[in-house]
Parts: C-alpha cells; structure tokens; sequence
C-alpha cells in the first residue's frame, strides 16, 4: 500500500486519541448534543405536517433530508468556534426510512419521486454528528398516526409494534449492561457472567428480547465500540483493524433455524468450525471480547416482526438500486442510492475536471459520508429564514449544483474512489425457498455491492448460500418493516471528570428526550432471560444503588421555526 | 679622488688609464669570474691561460685537420663526453676550493649571526641510492636526507635573497615589506592575516626544507636551485586563486568577522520578510523548482543573499530558481503528482486500516486464478467466432428466390 503511517502516528491517533479526557468529552457531548437537536427538530417537522397538520401539503422525505442535514450543518458551525478543532461536520446524512427500508434512503432534491408518509408508517430518522471525529450517531423509529390531535386516538397494533417494542427494549437493556461495566458488582447474577460483559451476552440478551417479541434481528444489527473517525461509517469498505462489537447477519439467523431443526445436521453442507480463520488484525469480528470502562459503544438495533408470516424463514437485505431487468417487478420500488463515502486508500489520475473538482471538496471534508447537495456552494439552507421566495432560491441553486456535480461523481464512482452507500430494504425469504435451491457459483459467488465486514462474505456458510445466490432468492421475498434504535454511549471511569463518579453518558437517544411512540403488542417479555433484564431495568431506574446513565440534552430552541416549502 | 677597479682589485692613476684597463679582456674575464663567484685573477695569470688555451686551440684544430675524415661519429661523441665530464671535474674542484675557504671565514669569528647553515652531503651519495629498497624505505631515506640538507630559514629574513647577501631584518614587517619591494612578493588578504609570522616561517620551510618553488610544483635537488628557480621564473608569489590554494593557508588567515556579517544579515532579512513564501513561490513557478525535495528547499538561499550554492548536481540562483544538472534531466521532466497531505481524519482510516493485509496472494492461488482466466478468454473468443459467422450484415432482408 502507498499510504502507509509512521508507527508512532499510529498508536497516537488509535490510542492516544482515543484515551477518555474532559477535552475530549465535551467534544462528544456536543456532537451528541447537536444530534440530539436535529433529531428534535425533524421530529417535530414531521409532527406538524403529518400529525397537526400544519403545512397545507407534507413535508417530502428529500424536504425533511435537505433541512435536517442544514440544520445539522449550520448547528455544527455555531459550535466551538475558538478553533481548535479541525475537522467537523455530519458524519451521517440524515436519512430517512419507510416501513421496509433498511438504511441510506436520503433522496436527493432533484428526486422526482416525492416521497411522503401513510398513517400507520413506521419512518427511522437516522442521522450523525461528529465533532474533530468524535462521533454521535442516532436512530429513532417513529409512528405516523392519522392526522388529528396532539394525542393519537389510540396505539398502533400489530407487527410493526411488536418490532418497535421490541427494539426499545433491547437498545434500553443494552445501554444499561453496557453501563454495569462500570460497577462489574451490579450484574445480574442469573447472566452467570464472571462479572464481565463479552459480545456473546450482549448477543443472547438481544436475541432473547427479540424471540420474545416474534421478531428477528435484522442482519446490519450491530453494538459495537466507537473510536475517533471510526464510527462504522466505511464498514464494509474498510477492514478496521481491532473491531470490537457484534454483528448480526444472515448466519446468526441460520444457526437459530438450524437449531430448530431436528434433522438439522442432514441440512448442513459443510460446518466452518474446524477452520481457523487468520484474525491478527481483529479485523474479523467476534463475540469473544470484553467491554471496557472508558469505551464509546454504538448500540445499533434493527427489528423485523415475523407475525405476518406464517411460514419459517430469514429476514434478509435487498439492495434497492435502478436495476430495472427481466427481474424487476413493475410495482416494486426502484431508486439510486445518494449518499457516497470516499475510499482513501485508492488513488487515480481523474481525467474530467469536474470530477477532479468535486474528488478536492470531498476530500476537504472528512472521512464521513456526504450526499452531493453537501458539496454545493449554497448548502447549508438558511433554515432561519421565513421568507418561501429565497427558501425557493436557495434550493433550487443547490439542485443547480447538484446536477453539475452529478457528471464527476460517474467518473469517481468507476474508478473506485467513492463507493455508493446501497440503499438497503429487508426482505423476508421462506426458507423452503432457500433448502430447494442449489447452489451453482458455489461459496465463491460474493455480491461485490453488498458491504459487509470481513469474514462475514460467505451470507449462509452451513447451506452453502453465497450471497449472489441469495441475491436471486429475492425474487420469491416478501417485505417487512423494521424498526431501528440507535443511540451512542460513553462508559466514563471513575475521576475521568473532575469529582465526578463513573457514569454513562448517553450521547443520543434516550427515552426521556425522545420517548417511544404509543404502541401496542401482543407478545410480553419471556424466556430465560427475563430476570436478568428485569434487574438490569430497575437499576436504571434506581437513583441511589443503580446504574448512573445521564442523558444528553438537546439545545433549547429559542424560537420556534415555521417552516414552509412548495 | 681615486680611480679603481673593485672587480680586479686595482688603482690607477687617471681616468683614461681607468678606462684602458675597463676595455681589457683580463677584466672582462675577471667580471665573468666573479658573476661565478670566484676570485680574481692577477694579469700575469690571466695571459699564462690566454696562450695554455690559445695553443691548446691550435692543437685541437691542426688535429682536427688531420684527423678529420677518419673521425667516426662514435669517437666524437665520446670526446665530447670526456670534455663534459672535464669541465664538470674542473668546476666541482673550484666550488669545493670555496667552500672550504667560506668555512674557515666563518668559523674564524664573524659578528653576523651565521643565517643559513648549509650541510651538504656530496650529490653522489644522493643518486646511490639502493635499488632493492623498498618503497616506504626509500621515501624514508628521502626524507632523512631531506632533513640532513634543510636549510632554515628565520621569519625576519628573505625568503628569496640569496645567504650571503645577508638579508635579515630586525623584524617580520620589515622583511616582507623587502620582499614586496625587491621581489614583488605579495601577501593576499593582509587584512584577515592574523599569524604573518607563522605564514612565513611556513613558506620558508617550504623552501628550505621541500625546496619546493612556492608558486609551480617544481622541486628542486636543494634550496639553491629553487631559488634560482623562482628568480627566473618570476615564481616569487603565493597562488591564492583556487579553492585548494587558499586552503593551503587558510591556518594562517582568520575570516570569522566576515561570516558573523553574512548571518547577521540573513537573521534580519528573515524577520523582515516573516513570510516564507517569498522565494517558495519563485521556485513554485520554476518547472524544474518544483521537483525539489523539501531538503533541498530548506538549504535555499534567502533571495537577498545574492550567491550560488552547488550542491553536486543543483544550482541555486540568486533569484531562487533551481538549475539542475543535465544527468538528471530524466528525473527533473517527471511529472509527478504532488504529495497528498492527509487529514486527521484520514490518517486515523488509514492508520486502522487492514485491508492491504488481505491482499496477500497465495501464489499456487493465483496461478489458478490465471489459468482460470484465461481459458475464460478463450472460450469467449471461440464464441465470438462462431457468433461472426451467423451475423446478418444486410440491412434489409432479401429473399434469395426473389432475386
């Protein structure tokens, strides 16, 4: 490789950087809390347009991107400003899921398809801030409720409220055993747990929070430790060296099937335990580590409710590209993905100048993806700004741009040095489906466009299921709502602030500032696991004894913005 | 008043007698004599060897008539030889006569201080040297006979004039104010002399000692003959034009003032100009400039400091720009894209970065995966063939039958 960095430089930007100090505290604080406000205020744009009904048409999902992101942006800029840090900026665009999808939907603005909401739509708002790298992402699923009152008339039933709760519950359990590592003596006796939390815990716990719930973890699930412009943002791209965390995908989900099995070991096409897989980097993750006071952990949950389907099977993820072959169903949602991340490791003699151009500004920026509206001259909106005629101006100057920087993005794309975030939907594939199959391109055939983390290429590895192969399966799919909570926490050691006591800081997310919507589910807590998590949950909740987990506040909106558009 | 001759040792009574006696071979021969450095002879003596010679000469040329045609070439060769080889003999006699004669001058009680005290050794002994010797031994034995002949010769005195002229002075200025006057010898630099003394002690060994010239790389068999060397040759100087010249004596000289001058004024032009781009951006605009290395920049020349600064194959002008030496044209043309400075941000991705490590090809692997490959290649291309032969280039369809 031609990049290469000194040694030293090394141990200081993995290590050094990443050792806990007030300094570096305040620095995710306020990204946490500049998250937490733009995750406030797309909230509340989405409740009065869809909830009271306030704008004489509602707002888009490409309008609620473009808006949340200026806010993001401009909020950014208004903190910090002595200068000391360097590099700042959206680590994650806002993006905005509906129902089925996944991850990376953030239309552009020149989109034509104007993307607005049902009552009874579950929509993830995910978004991320970073401050000098210091990262606080956010997820939150919300319930669209028919227009009315400020109160909803009543809870939403069903499966997509099975998922939701059952995503609450797992992230909130989480984010308070995650917080017992700062008091090892406060954990739950029944988790036999040698007072240390590992991956395989974690794992079980959020996995028996889901079977309860008749839900499944959708693959891409992950909780894994956060380190300085390593925020699980080039995953699948980069293979970071010393992950630390868990990932569900596909093979998690065959396991637990197998296991239901009783002829299981008939099924399995060949069992990878023997081999030994090389993992001297830690790039490969594991369930075999331990969670550490002073680490940032990103708890990243995703629920898929199995309740409409009567038949086994694995919640899966499609890719949703502009593929419109033989296979394309005519009904089915067709898009490109918008947001990009660059792969700095490659390098190329561009030949247009407008794509040597835009390569100058996305390097500038950092390490984060970006959608080309950020790269325009004009973004951020001036979202403080009442007046509809100059709002009109402003963004139809950043589609302007958007469109000339459309034609250098092609060239980057094909030479590898941005990568296209896919736009992910989860798709429900019954598993007679996938045993009548065979297997023709053997465990050699990897979907290239399908990021995943290393050592996880192979999607089925006992049936033998490549991800190509599973690719085709799609076809027989069904869709199915997901529900994500994502949230970013800081375990801070004893006397890492100045008299302060060891606590856990929630960066976003939390259940006092952005409380669940109203829902209501069939399935209640169960399985061997109930006590543990019921321990967990009451030393949350107790104030003296209990585990400290202090929330980040979002900043106080001085006025209230009445923002209108179209 | 007196009317003398000084060469031939006589007082005549009157100016024409004087005159008389001035035109006379006797005294021509006696000035000739003493040129030589040898007494003068008496008149009597004088015509004695007038008619030895004069007969000698007839001899010789009624025995040249004789024998002239049965002479062969040989014969007069070696006659010749033996005349030589006569003379010198006559010669060495007469300098050995003079030396003895100077010794018991001296020894006798002279109040001059004896200035230069000559140990000759006989010149034979010098060329008998021992072909068997083996090198070191031989410049050992140089060297020994070199120091058996040095000549010492005191800073107060002239480097140049010859011991007998007695040209010694009380002090080192005097001496080279002579030197400057009588010989031309010119000391470069006297303003950053600081050891002229030392300097001249220098030279001075270098001739008596060496008996080197000072100004060729003549060595002469002893101080004498290089003097004589240099007198000639006008080589009464010291070089001071090249770079290993002035080094030669660059123990005696003390510069130090100019070089503290030089870097008080380049401290002051770089808090002038704060900025370091001033010559950065000259040399930006160069094309050869900008394949400098960073080294390379940071021994740049402020652009006050009018100088050029070689550094084996690069020249800085006094304008900043960058000359570079013809063998290295091939380097300077490359066109290389600027080094990518990366951000925090980057190096962290980079720093945690493992991907490289995967890459590592099995060779067995890749041989496979060649194979592989290339039988794909072949298959297409079979099918590309076969595919030619069933493509329809007609634009329009044509029944045969029809035609």
């Amino acid at each position: 490789m031609e990049l290469a960095i000194h040694q030293d430089d090394v141990n200081i930007l993995l290590q050094e950087k990443n050792q806990l100090k007030e300094a570096e505290l305040e620095k995710y604080r306020v990204a946490g809390q500049v998250a937490q406000t733009c995750l406030q205020y797309i909230l509340e744009l989405i409740k009065d347009s869809y909830h009271l009904n306030k704008t004489p048409q509602p707002y888009t999902c490409q309008e609620l991107c473009i808006l949340g992101d200026s806010y993001l942006k401009t909020a950014l800029e208004n903190v910090f400003k002595n200068g000391a840090v360097r590099e700042r900026g959206i680590a994650m665009p806002v993006t905005i899921e509906l129902n089925d999808i996944v991850t990376g939907f953030s239309p552009e603005l020149d989109d034509s398809s104007n993307f607005v909401f049902q009552a009874g739509d579950i929509v993830t708002i995910s978004l991320g801030a970073h401050i000098d790298g210091y990262t606080a992402n956010v997820a939150h699923t919300v319930v669209i409720y028919p227009a009315g009152n400020d109160k909803p008339a009543g809870p939403l039933l069903g499966a997509k409220a099975d998922a939701i709760c059952a995503a609450h519950i797992a992230t909130e359990t989480v984010v308070a055993l995650l917080g017992t590592v700062l008091s090892p003596e406060k954990l739950p006796k029944s988790l036999n747990t040698n007072k240390v939390v590992t991956g395989s815990i974690i794992r079980d716990l959020v996995d028996s929070i889901a079977k309860s719930y008749n839900c499944v973890v959708v693959p891409g699930s992950k909780i894994r430790r956060v380190r300085r412009f390593l925020a699980g943002q080039a995953e699948g791209i980069v293979a970071e060296r010393d992950f630390k965390g868990v990932v569900w995908s596909e093979a998690n989900q065959e396991e637990s099937l197998l296991n239901r099995s009783s002829h299981s070991q008939e099924l399995i096409l060949s069992d990878n335990k023997s081999k030994i897989v090389k993992n001297s980097n830690g790039a490969i993750p594991t369930d075999e580590f331990v969670v550490l006071a002073g680490e940032v952990y990103n708890v990243d949950i995703k629920m898929a409710p199995l309740g409409e389907f009567n038949e086994v099977g694995l919640v899966t993820l499609e890719t949703i590209d502009e593929f419109t072959g033989a296979n394309h169903k005519k009904d089915a949602f067709n898009t490109k993905s918008t947001i990009f991340i660059r792969d700095i490791i490659i390098k190329h003699a561009l030949k247009l100048k407008t794509s040597r151009q835009l390569l100058g500004k996305v390097d500038k920026q950092s390490v984060y993806p970006f959608k080309l509206s950020h790269m325009s001259e004009n973004f951020p909106l001036n979202i403080k700004e009442t007046d509809q005629k100059s709002l009109q101006t402003q963004i139809s100057a950043i589609t302007k741009d958007v469109k000339a920087n459309r034609l250098g993005l092609s060239e980057l794309n094909n030479r590898h040095l941005l990568k296209q975030k896919p736009i992910q939907a989860a798709r429900f594939i019954p598993l007679e489906s996938i045993l009548m199959t065979n297997n023709e391109s053997g465990s050699m055939g990897v979907d290239l466009d399908k990021p995943v983390l290393p050592g996880l290429e192979l999607s089925l590895p006992k049936l033998g299921i490549s991800s190509l192969k599973l690719k085709s399966l799609l076809k027989k799919s069904k869709a199915i709502p997901v529900a994500r909570e994502s949230t970013t926490v800081i375990l801070i050691e004893d006397g890492v602030i100045a008299g302060g006591k060891a606590e856990v800081l929630r960066l976003t997310g939390g259940s006092k500032n952005f409380q669940p919507s109203w829902v209501h589910s069939n399935h209640s807590l169960g399985g061997s696991y109930l006590q543990a998590i019921a321990e967990l949950d009451s030393l949350t909740k107790d104030k003296k004894f209990g585990i400290k987990i202090r929330e980040c506040q979002p900043f106080k909106v001085q006025e209230k913005v009445t923002m209108q558009l179209d | 008043m007196q009317f003398t001759c000084n060469t031939c040792g006589l007082v005549f009574a009157s100016a024409d007698e004087q005159r008389i006696h001035m035109k006379s071979d006797w005294h021509r021969y006696n000035l000739k004599r003493r040129v030589a450095q040898l007494p003068a002879i008496d008149e009597d003596l004088f015509n004695s060897k007038v008619a030895s010679l004069e007969s000698q000469t007839e001899a010789n040329s009624q025995e040249e008539k004789k024998n002239n045609k049965q002479l062969t070439k040989k014969e007069i060769r070696r006659r010749e030889k033996e005349a030589i080889y006569e003379q010198k003999k006559q010669i060495l006699e007469i300098a050995r006569k003079n030396l003895l004669a100077q010794n018991e001058a001296n020894t006798i009680g002279d109040e001059v201080t004896v200035q230069e005290e000559v140990k000759q050794t006989s010149p034979e002994s010098n060329e008998n040297f021992d072909e068997t010797l083996t090198e070191d031994q031989l410049a050992e034995k140089i060297m020994e006979t070199k120091l058996a002949n040095q000549v010492d010769i005191p800073a107060t005195t002239c480097l140049f004039c010859h011991p007998k002229e007695k040209k010694s002075f009380e002090s080192v200025d005097a001496s080279s104010v002579h030197m400057f006057k009588e010989h031309g010898f010119y000391i470069p630099e006297q303003k950053y002399l600081e050891d002229k003394a030392g300097l001249i002690k220098y030279l001075g060994e270098k001739i008596g000692l060496g008996n080197v010239c000072l100004c060729c790389n003549y060595q002469g068999r002893n101080i004498e003959a290089v003097r004589e060397h240099m007198r000639i040759k006008r080589h009464m100087k010291i070089p001071y034009e090249k770079e290993d010249e002035k080094l030669e004596i660059s123990q005696f000289y003390d510069f130090s003032s100019t070089y503290d001058d030089r870097s008080k004024v380049v401290v002051s032009e770089e808090e002038d100009n704060s900025e370091e781009g001033a010559w950065e951006d000259v040399s930006d605009g160069d094309a050869e400039g900008e394949d400098d290395d960073d080294e390379d920049d940071d021994e740049l020349p402020s652009q006050g400091d009018r100088a050029l600064y070689q550094d084996g194959h690069e020249l800085v002008l006094p304008s900043g720009a960058v000359i570079g030496h013809r063998s290295m044209a091939r380097y300077y043309r490359q066109n290389l894209a600027p080094e990518r400075i990366l951000s925090e941000g980057q190096g962290t991705v980079i720093a945690a970065e493992t991907r490289h490590m995967f890459n590592v090809k099995d060779r067995q692997e890749l041989a496979i995966q060649k194979r592989a490959w290339s039988r794909q290649h072949k298959r297409e291309d079979q099918n590309d063939r076969r595919a030619q032969k069933f493509i329809n280039n007609q634009p329009h369809f044509r029944d045969p039958l029809l035609q």
